[in-house]
């Protein structure tokens, strides 16, 4: 049945707007977060990466039946600590400066953030336009039950 | 899967259409969802060689078993992570095929509205 399909198309997209809004979520945290040099851990604060995986099903590798519920979209792995080095700032009236006078910021770049929050909402966008599309054309199919 | 004297051959086609390009539609969502997956590799459905013999051979039961098989894309790689997803491309496709299954939906209302009018006592 083609309704079934265009249902499950509606759950794909949800999995990937919910994916991009937390992506969204963990660069607000990263922004709001970008002079922290203090943290519960210790140190400054690292930045938080969200990691996306495919929801994979094994009938996908050889011959694949297109009627099964096999496109699950995508979920995250987790949200990890970016590998970057902190940055070190001259700034020695800085409570947590060292002998030297130096700060440990956190690893973030601003405008890194900000260019990835842009690429999140449009893919945010895309996701809602195909939930949109899918949705009408749904109700087409349901307007062939309205006639007679 | 309506069956009768009224339901011919276009009528089988058309559902047929109808489940592929609303199989069609999940595996576009699949991509979008999807565009920034480290390491995804963009999926099509193909069903067109099987459609058009199907049809060439005026076969309705082989026309109501296409049902497509899903492949890779071997499209270049656009991203660094190894994903192969264009989201506007993507998002042509699904207009495409949204718009392929309207007309595939109102041919079939099409079809059911001449029923009655055969039906209609004059």
């Amino acid at each position: 049945m083609p309704l079934d399909s265009l249902f499950n198309t509606l759950k794909v997209s949800g999995t990937g707007t919910r994916a991009q809004r937390l992506r969204m979520d963990t660069i607000a945290s990263n922004l709001a977060n970008v002079n922290t040099t203090r943290t519960a851990e210790g140190g400054p604060y690292r930045r938080q990466v969200p990691v996306f995986e495919e929801v994979f099903d094994e009938m996908l590798r050889s011959e694949y039946d297109p009627r099964e519920d096999v496109f699950n979209g995508v979920q995250v792995a987790g949200v990890v600590p970016a590998q970057k080095p902190f940055k070190q700032v001259y700034d020695c009236g800085h409570p947590d400066a060292d002998k030297d006078g130096y700060v440990t910021v956190p690893n973030i770049n601003a405008m890194e953030e900000m260019t990835n929050l842009i690429d999140a909402s449009r893919a945010y966008e895309a996701n809602l336009s195909v939930m949109r599309n899918t949705r009408q054309i749904i109700s087409e199919t349901i307007g062939l039950l309205r006639r007679g | 899967m309506l069956e009768g004297p009224g339901f011919d051959k276009n009528c089988a086609l058309l559902e047929q259409l109808m489940t592929i390009a609303a199989n069609k539609q999940k595996v576009i969502a699949n991509n979008i969802a999807n565009v920034n997956t480290p390491g995804f590799r963009r999926k099509e459905l193909k069903f067109e060689e099987e459609f058009l013999k199907a049809v060439e051979e005026n076969d309705v039961e082989a026309v109501r078993q296409v049902e497509g098989k899903v492949v890779y894309s071997d499209d270049p790689t656009l991203q660094n992570a190894g994903n192969n997803v264009d989201i506007d491309k993507e998002m042509g496709l699904m207009n495409r095929n949204s718009l392929a299954y309207s007309l595939y939906t109102q041919l079939y209302a099409k079809k059911l509205e001449m029923l009655q009018l055969a039906m209609r006592p004059t």
